[in-house]
């Protein structure tokens, strides 16, 4: 504080200062002084240490302010009491009905339909939701699917799909393209959709190149939210935030827990890390993630990827927001996630 | 504690710009190395955080350089420094000659309603771009030319069409709207030439600000919008700063940057900051054009790019965002590096779709 009411006070330090002052400030710290707020130090191989006072941003809505305010995770772990809240809300918010225990191609599902009931024109539509959970919890099949089923006014199939560490890959991709080419007896592929966040969007690449590797018919759209594609390397943004953005504990990077999914299994391998797949021909894909997010970079790298094989593919980037931030249900930024999430999918299945 | 505080007098850290950081930093790489001792000791060794009551969050890192980019950016990354070097630093010449070299064009000196100009010609052009132009607004931060070579001469070569680069009135010389209205100036003299799809506008950082400005003064005054935009690591709102802001500085991790809203820069001066026609985010941006949107994750203005990219989904307008990896302001300004290179593919191939009214 006094360093940085000794940089603003100076008006003769001038410009210079904002480029130098974090390293010349606190060399000038007496050594029992608080930790500046903007120290930067580069070693040797370029590794960056920093520290840096970052506020609540006030671009964004008074309810995104106030929840990052509390600190609290956006996303928590399933079965805890904010999951469930964070279910009833999405219920509330989204009147959907919910079918338990359907099985798909052998695999077991939820059905979500809007309460309302699917309209004569989105009958021959589905999505396939994949949830999020880091591979190994069902941390999103709710509320991932509770909101769109209700704004596309489609039937969303989850899939309860087998997790690590008692089944590694391929065993849920297996099951993701069960359920698939079951509904492919009923659903033509250009009007199936793919989504899911988090794992579930890892989830979703896996499962489109391995439809592809299979031969079997491309689905009308993708939707990557929070994602990753890249199964090989931490990222930046791994390295700055957690999955609750600023707050919290880091857990291993997005593509390092998939390790815990993947075992010995090449991670360089395509259909384990999708961004080393030949991409050309891909269905439209949205790609979704907030600049606090975990996977930012996971999502805006896999774009980039897409735009270079010449895919359709949408980025939208929420400043500020956490990884699956769209989970807290209710929060303006969060409704404006999720109804671009529907109108993707609107636009896009079918065509 | 530490708000954004009343005590800061105007013209420190809220002056001319975050971009004349740039033109310090062939200083910087030097001093960094000092500073990099005598900092050593406090650097921190851990990720912390700690949460303030009102959300505030003080954070110490440790960010190694990501694997995830090219070799040739880990170096770059490696080494601290910018990728945006200001005006009539030796480094700029450098990148200069690089971009004439891979991208070749001719250019000359011209005015145009008044204004003056550089025009960058493609060696080769189609007969079919014949009837197209680009007018780019280069960056600077209002008070300087930083880049209007850098912007143009690639994106000339790689569109097959003329680029129009403006020299609007800077800050030092009269503040908002004067460049505004140079631009404008130039516009509806091209469009006595060119169909307005014909014509795109785009510009980096100061330039993606008055870019914003352009388009939405052009819809206020009546004027048909041109056939696309480019939005490259730029904001549209002088009233408040996004989160990058607080994290990043113009070479990205290296220093940083106060939150502070950019309201009373010497530009700004006698401006509401929420005023639509200086502040884009404040305006209906209905019916602008198809507008791509470019930054990097160690941007400063990745937020505030990032947030005008939404308001133009929301109304309804064909927008595109990429974001590049660990990148920091301006990153394409270093020309030859990977990530400089899909970048300014990107930029050209977007044109190209654009524009013609397809």
């Amino acid at each position: 504080m006094n360093v940085k009411q000794r940089i603003t006070s100076a008006p003769t330090l001038i410009l210079a200062s904002l480029c130098l002052f974090a390293t010349f400030a606190v060399a000038q710290q007496p050594p029992n002084a608080p930790p500046n707020p903007n120290i930067t130090v580069l070693d040797k191989d370029g590794t960056a240490r920093i520290s840096r006072i970052v506020a609540v941003p006030k671009t964004l809505s008074p309810e995104a302010q106030a929840m990052l305010a509390t600190g609290k995770s956006w996303c928590p772990g399933p079965r805890s009491p904010e999951a469930k809240e964070l279910i009833e809300r999405a219920e509330k918010l989204y009147p959907v009905k919910i079918e338990e225990d359907k099985m798909v191609g052998g695999v077991k599902t939820k059905f979500v339909t809007p309460a309302s009931g699917v309209p004569a024109n989105k009958k021959d539509r589905v999505l396939i939701n994949l949830h999020g959970g880091g591979f190994t919890v069902d941390s999103g099949s709710y509320v991932e699917s509770i909101p769109i089923a209700n704004l596309t006014k489609t039937l969303v199939v989850s899939v309860d799909y087998r997790m690590a560490p008692q089944n590694k890959f391929p065993a849920p991709v297996d099951d993701v393209i069960a359920v698939y080419k079951e509904l492919l007896k009923t659903y033509k592929p250009r009007n199936i959709g793919i989504y899911g966040t988090s794992a579930g969007a890892a989830l979703t690449l896996m499962a489109a190149v391995r439809i592809r590797h299979d031969g079997l018919p491309q689905p009308g759209a993708l939707g990557v939210f929070s994602g990753n594609g890249d199964s090989t390397n931490p990222t930046d943004s791994s390295a700055m935030y957690s999955t609750s953005g600023l707050v919290g504990a880091k857990i291993p990077d997005p593509g390092n827990t998939r390790s815990v999914m993947l075992g010995d299994h090449d991670p360089k391998d395509p259909l384990a890390s999708p961004i080393f797949a030949d991409l050309k021909g891909f269905p439209p894909t949205l790609c979704m993630s907030g600049t606090r997010d975990t996977a930012l970079v996971g999502t805006s790298n896999f774009n980039r990827a897409l735009r270079r094989a010449g895919v359709d593919t949408e980025l939208v980037v929420f400043d500020a927001l956490p990884h699956a931030f769209w989970y807290t249900t209710g929060i303006p930024e969060s409704t404006e996630a999720l109804e671009i999430q529907a109108k993707f999918f609107d636009q896009k299945l079918g065509k | 504690m530490f708000k954004k505080s009343s005590t800061i007098p105007p013209g420190i850290l809220q002056a001319e710009s975050i971009f004349a950081c740039a033109i310090l930093l062939s200083a910087w790489v030097p001093v960094r190395l000092l500073a990099q001792e005598t900092a050593a000791q406090a650097a921190p060794t851990t990720d912390t955080t700690v949460i303030d009551t009102d959300g505030t969050a003080h954070i110490t890192r440790v960010l190694p350089v990501p694997r995830t980019v090219s070799p040739e950016a880990q170096q770059r990354l490696a080494t601290g420094a910018t990728w945006a070097p200001g005006p009539n630093q030796p480094e700029t010449a450098q990148l200069i000659a690089k971009a004439h070299e891979l991208y070749p064009v001719t250019d000359e000196a011209s005015t145009i309603a008044g204004i003056p100009v550089r025009v960058f010609v493609p060696k080769s052009s189609a007969a079919a771009k014949r009837d197209r132009v680009l007018i780019n607004l280069h960056g600077g931060g209002f008070t300087v030319d930083a880049s209007s070579y850098l912007e143009s001469i690639p994106i000339a070569n790689l569109t097959g069409t003329k680029v129009i680069s403006v020299y609007y009135r800077l800050s030092t010389q009269a503040p908002f709207p004067a460049a505004v209205d140079d631009v404008v100036a130039v516009y509806k003299e091209v469009l006595k030439t060119y169909k307005p799809a014909n014509i795109a506008i785009y510009g980096t950082s100061a330039g993606a600000i008055l870019t914003g400005q352009v388009a939405v003064r052009l819809k206020h005054d009546g004027l048909p919008e041109p056939g696309a935009l480019g939005f490259f690591t730029g904001h549209a709102d002088f009233s408040r700063t996004g989160d990058s802001q607080s994290l990043y500085a113009v070479p990205g991790l290296v220093g940083s940057r106060p939150p502070e809203p950019e309201a009373s820069r010497p530009l700004m001066k006698g401006t509401d900051p929420k005023d639509p026609l200086a502040s884009p985010i404040y305006a209906d941006l209905k019916g602008l054009p198809p507008t791509l949107c470019i930054t990097g994750t160690r941007d400063l203005f990745l937020s505030a790019t990032s947030t005008f990219h939404r308001a133009l989904l929301r109304a309804g307008v064909q927008a595109d965002l990429v974001v590049f990896d660990s990148m920091p302001h301006a990153f394409w300004f270093e020309i030859g590096t990977p990530e400089s290179k899909e970048a300014l593919e990107a930029m050209a191939k977007f044109f190209d779709r654009h524009l013609g009214g397809k």
